[in-house]
């Protein structure tokens, strides 16, 4: 073999050892994003800066007497500048000023922003909607709706839509959010997640920010030692009076955990034929019976399997929380209606200050109503009908398609500021698409 | 697989990425070489923490400018050479916390028993510059053209270095085959 073949084979060799961990593309987008909006915003700030200075200049040349003025111009644009310079992260901390008690607002609101679709947008083959890119170009990308706009999940980052792009939420490093609920705004920032890191142990809760305080509150463990909960989607409302958290859940046995109620403190197990394969870290290999450390419920489910559930999870104090299972394994959209939490059921359909009932306000035609929004313009509706999803509202009738042309299955309708858009679910997961004029 | 298979498999990707354009295919670039240039930094720089997190760094430039870089002859070999620029830098600055450390060749990767000691110790006895380039031409398969174009050096330089490593590495195999105290490795990456 020549020494160029060893060498060739050598690094092959050594290379294949190197112990890698996954590559994950969407923490690469995310990573990316984040840098590019810091960049954006960091010009942004720079261009304003100029901008002002050389507005300032001709201020002090046709107004040679107003130069106590033009300071003043001066300083505003350097502090607004500087603060448009601020890391994302940072910006949306500034919530010290915040005065007065948050308040619901259940009546669609008719601020007149509207969502610039100058960037970031793909045009539909069924104009006049057209898609909205999230904040992490080609990522997976999960929406609600929240307050009078919307939030985007990628991964465990969460964004907010301002009026022409996306903002990375601040949310405390402790809990991995499940929920986001802004019905009052990012100073009343209210999110839902899982606190603690092992698995076993984790608790679900509520953590409400108030100026710069967080508040938390624990939604109890209501399943068995022994099965843990893996959460996919959920919705969050939190008022004054009450808190509401509905969410689709995978419940399943974990060996390790099962063991750890125990008092086993096993490296790996596995579950097989009614035993418990275990690797403890004093004893080594163990073979336990299920049946002997396992409830009969923690049991069936070790035989059964995995189970998906929907839940509604409500409370009016911190210490009593109600659970009711809910029949849809789609995530139970929430509204305020009338400083009520409600929930959308097979009959009504419920968003902030208005609760429709399905049947009344279906076209004629259509196989199911999907979503309905009131709007000050007028009535927004999302519907089945052909085996496929339609909407009609001011523009007429069109059948919604995602940019790829793919079928949409379901949808949601919303506002982002006084506009309508939707969220569109399709095969290959959620696309936002708004109007395009 | 052979470096011409190889080569042939890297030039017809490149030719998708850069025909389909869009940002979607930046996934497909990276399932696709992640791990292959994870690994070649790992070899050069002879530490898979660095490498794998230069290649993470690599890969998040190669990101933003996507649609740029899909158009290259050789986008791995950009991320290749980012990935190593970024490395060097974050050595340079670093240089003082860790020679109070000591803490930069991992020697982890010759202690397997199906690798070639004597041939892993030669190899740490390469600078940095070299190593790059027998990684670039033997672990990557690049050509010498490609091995250049990635690494920003002349084909001559390419030549050179590759030919002064492989007579170096046979000098070391030599000297360890009779009993020679095998020199110290090279760890200094501030060398361009």
């Amino acid at each position: 073999m020549s020494l160029d073949d060893e060498v060739r084979k050598h690094l092959r060799d050594t290379g294949e050892q190197v112990a890698l961990t996954p590559g994950i593309v969407d923490a690469v987008r995310i990573r990316a994003a984040t840098r590019l909006r810091r960049r954006r915003r960091l010009l942004t700030g720079v261009g304003f800066l100029a901008g002002v200075a050389l507005v300032g200049g001709s201020l002090a040349v046709v107004l040679p007497g107003s130069n106590e003025n033009s300071g003043k111009v001066d300083l505003v644009a350097q502090q607004e500048a500087s603060d448009e310079t601020q890391d994302l992260v940072v910006e949306s901390s500034d919530v010290s000023e915040a005065s007065g008690n948050p308040s619901y607002e259940t009546i669609p609101a008719t601020a007149e922003e509207s969502v610039s679709q100058s960037d970031n947008v793909r045009s539909l083959s069924t104009a006049p909607w057209v898609e909205l890119e999230g904040p992490v170009v080609g990522a997976t990308t999960e929406y609600a709706y929240s307050g009078d706009t919307i939030v985007a999940r990628v991964a465990s980052e969460w964004f907010v839509r301002d009026e022409s792009s996306w903002r990375q939420i601040e949310i405390p490093d402790s809990i991995d959010v499940i929920a986001v609920d802004l019905g009052v705004g990012e100073e009343y920032l209210r999110v839902a997640g899982w606190v603690g890191d092992d698995r076993c142990s984790r608790e679900l809760a509520i953590k409400v920010k108030t100026g710069l305080e967080w508040q938390s509150v624990a939604v109890p463990n209501q399943l068995p030692p022994g099965l843990v909960s893996s959460i996919t989607s959920a919705r969050l409302r939190v008022t004054d009076h009450e808190r509401v958290l509905s969410l689709i859940e995978q419940i399943d046995v974990d060996p390790l955990c099962l063991l750890q109620t125990m008092g086993v403190d096993a490296v790996e197990a596995e579950i097989e034929d009614g035993l418990i394969y275990a690797t403890d870290r004093k004893a080594g290999r163990v073979i336990y019976s299920l049946d002997q450390l396992a409830s009969p419920e923690v049991a069936a489910f070790a035989e059964s399997g995995p189970v998906m559930r929907s839940l509604l999870l409500r409370s009016t104090d911190e210490n009593k929380w109600s659970s009711t299972p809910l029949t849809d394994l789609k995530v139970t959209e929430l509204g305020v209606v009338d400083g009520l939490v409600m929930a959308e059921d097979s009959e009504y359909t419920v968003h902030d200050g208005q609760r429709l009932k399905r049947d009344e306000v279906i076209p004629p035609g259509a196989t199911l109503l999907i979503d309905a929004l009131v709007t000050p313009s007028g009535t927004s509706m999302l519907y089945a009908r052909d085996g496929k999803v339609w909407h009609k509202g001011n523009l007429g009738e069109q059948e919604i398609k995602s940019v790829s042309d793919q079928s949409v299955t379901w949808g949601r309708l919303g506002r982002i500021f006084a506009e309508v858009s939707i969220v569109a679910e399709t095969q290959q997961g959620q696309v936002l698409l708004v109007a395009g004029g | 697989m052979t470096n011409d298979s190889r080569r042939q498999d890297r030039i017809s990707s490149a030719e998708r990425w850069s025909q389909a354009g869009g940002n979607g295919d930046f996934d497909s670039f990276y399932a696709e070489n992640r791990d292959q240039i994870a690994r070649a930094l790992s070899l050069s720089l002879r530490n898979p923490d660095l490498g794998a997190e230069a290649a993470d760094e690599a890969f998040v430039r190669a990101c933003q400018r996507w649609p740029e870089v899909a158009t290259f002859a050789n986008p791995q070999g950009w991320v290749y050479r980012v990935g190593m620029n970024w490395a060097r830098s974050w050595l340079r600055r670093t240089r003082r916390e860790r020679e109070k450390r000591a803490l930069i060749v991992k020697e982890e990767m010759a202690e397997d028993p199906i690798v070639d000691v004597d041939l892993e110790r030669a190899m740490a006895t390469l600078t940095p510059g070299h190593r790059t380039v027998v990684v670039a031409r033997f672990f990557m398969g690049w050509s010498i053209q490609e091995t250049a174009e990635a690494l920003g050096l002349r084909p001559g330089t390419v030549k050179s270095r590759l030919s002064r490593a492989l007579k170096q590495l046979a000098g070391e195999l030599e000297d360890s085959s009779s009993g020679m105290e095998v020199p110290k490795p090279k760890e200094d990456f501030d060398e361009s």
